[in-house]
């Protein structure tokens, strides 16, 4: 491939030696050999993606937007064509709901969900004078896949237990590819990573039965923690200012690292500085669908809902 | 002109909805609706304590930290501790402070500012910036989503392809700096959005000298920037509109 060919993707010229680092990171998070976005002349523009937004906190958005690798300039104006985003488009009213029903009618987009759906009233979330509930539905009727971030969009999160009852988009929408980011937010290596893997291939990335991307949730924090051998010790912390206490294992903090699966432990946060563990507070298991209510109260496991026992 | 609906205002966190009304020209009404609820208020009611920072902290993932951080203070206050311990103290405020310093700029760059500068002038844009003329490129193949399309610009906005290219060039290098105001705050804090380490009575965690020094390296960047760039933007553009075609009439 010559190296003009080479650089031009989608349309768009993106500085070679990041286009070569955001490929080979997202690559290795998945356990693949390479992976580079699709070549232009495969397909015309840029892909375009809609991005709603339920009962969210704009958190996941954020997270998406706290890693350097891919440059967060790069995400916005090379790598996906982002035709509708409450937080960052510049239209707003009308024009944004324009801008939404002109790319549905198109379709063959990638619909990307932050946060969740009320089930218990439509009253709940209203966006443009009708609920977000029949907005998100048109929009996955035409989408070509579905990503899921967050606790909220994936299970319901902490907006599944309130009164409002907010769904997942696996609870509202069948027949479609779907795959959950669930987090309390997601991490970014794993929106960028089922993004390119998808884009190559054209399918998802395997799942396992909660739709999860089996390269980031097969492994329980618990089994690649560093505090593992105070767990296996029976060293537990119990006062957070004993400094003799440095490093003990934190379920008696609540830790829920036994029951959840993610790859925390091992490629940490906000670019390798630190882990929710790391810095001495228990898991809070916010990558498993019974989160939030199932491991309520967070900083005990004397009381385990949700059918878990310690 | 009657009712002028605004639904929804973009670039903010959560769902909002203005209602006008407008005669002559002049607003004589107006209405704000939230048009979401979670109901996490009233999910704290008979919950552990313990969990309302984690629950409240994620009442908002721009202003994170914040939340989480009240919360905190205000079980204390039920719980009847009058002083926290002063490292504990100053932890808190490290984190919140680089949380701070992650989002007043990105309110200002990110949430606001395309309000007021009119994208399209790029068009004639003829300097060397690789990011400002890949905007260029992107306005003339008519794919710049999502900094276009937008509402038609009014008086309001400005128009001069310097302030205008300047002021993107900025929005550009605050989307970097943001990223490592989030790191900043992680090393101390667990991870951002929504950090761990804040918990009724104090802070988890006592960061190693390396963290530290991490932190302080990072707050000089931050200062820098802030200093240089986004309070000379402030006092240019935060001001008031730059270009008024009418003089404002208050209704
Ligand atoms: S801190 Fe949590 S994840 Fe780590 S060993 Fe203890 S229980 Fe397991």
């Amino acid at each position: 491939m010559d190296k003009e060919k080479e650089n031009f993707i989608h349309g768009v010229f993106i500085d070679r030696r990041s286009f070569l680092k955001m490929t080979a990171a997202a690559a290795a998070a998945l356990g693949l050999g390479s992976l580079s976005w699709p070549d232009s002349a495969e397909a015309a523009g840029k892909p375009a993606v809609l991005w709603l937004h339920g009962q969210e906190c704009t958190g996941c958005t954020e997270s998406v937007l706290s890693a350097l690798d891919p440059d967060p300039r790069d995400v916005i104006l090379d790598v996906v064509s982002i035709r509708y985003h409450e937080t960052i488009m510049a239209a707003s009213g009308y024009v944004a709901e324009e801008a939404l029903e002109a790319t549905i009618l198109e379709g063959n987009y990638v619909l990307v969900m932050e946060g969740s759906i009320p089930n218990a009233d439509d009253r709940y979330l209203y966006v443009a004078g009708k609920p977000l509930r029949i907005t998100f539905l048109e929009a996955a009727q035409n989408a070509a896949a579905i990503i899921a971030i967050g606790a909220c969009a994936t299970y319901g999160g902490i907006n599944g237990a309130t009164v409002t009852r907010g769904l997942g988009v696996s609870d509202l929408v069948s027949g479609k590819p779907i795959v959950n980011l669930p987090g309390c937010p997601l991490k970014p290596t794993w929106f960028y990573g089922t993004l390119l893997y998808y884009l190559n291939n054209g399918t998802l990335p395997p799942l396992d039965s909660d739709l999860r991307p089996l390269a980031y949730f097969s492994r329980k924090v618990h089994q690649d923690c560093p505090r593992r051998f105070n767990f296996m010790q029976k060293n537990f912390l119990t006062d957070w200012n004993d400094p003799a206490q440095e490093g003990y294992c934190l379920f008696l903090k609540g830790c829920k690292g036994r029951w959840t699966r993610s790859d925390c432990s091992l490629t940490l946060w906000n670019e390798g500085a630190n882990t929710c563990i790391k810095s001495n507070a228990p898991c809070a298991g916010c990558t498993e669908a019974v989160f939030y209510d199932g491991f309520s109260p967070l900083y005990t496991n004397g009381v385990i809902k949700g059918g878990m026992i310690p | 002109m009657g009712t002028v609906i605004v639904d929804p205002v973009t670039r903010i966190e959560g769902h909002l909805k203005i209602t006008t009304e407008v005669v002559n020209g002049v607003v004589t009404d107006a209405h704000a609706s939230g048009t979401m609820a979670r109901g996490l208020e009233s999910l704290l009611i008979g919950r552990d304590t313990r969990d309302a920072p984690y629950v409240t902290e994620r009442v908002c993932g721009v202003c994170f930290g914040s939340h989480g951080w009240c919360s905190s203070l205000a079980v204390e206050a039920a719980h009847g501790t009058t002083e926290l311990p002063a490292l504990a103290r100053i932890m808190r405020n490290l984190i919140v402070g680089a949380c701070f310093l992650h989002d007043h700029p990105l309110h200002f760059y990110h949430l606001s500012a395309l309000d007021y500068l009119d994208l399209a002038t790029l068009v004639n844009y003829a300097g060397t910036d690789t990011y400002i003329n890949k905007i260029k490129q992107l306005i003339i193949d008519n794919d710049a989503a999502p900094l276009l399309p937008r509402y038609e610009p009014d008086g309001f906005s400005i128009n001069d392809l310097d302030t205008v290219a300047s002021a993107v060039g900025h929005y550009l290098d605050a989307l970097v700096m943001q990223v490592k105001a989030k790191r900043m705050s992680a090393l101390f804090s667990g991870k951002q959005p929504h950090q761990a380490s804040i918990v009724p009575g104090g802070v988890t965690y006592l960061p190693t000298a390396e963290q530290i020094a991490e932190f302080r390296t990072m707050l000089v960047e931050q200062t820098d920037f802030i200093n240089n760039v986004y309070i000379a933007d402030v006092v240019a553009l935060g001001t008031g509109p730059i270009c008024l075609w009418q003089p404002l009439t208050w209704g």
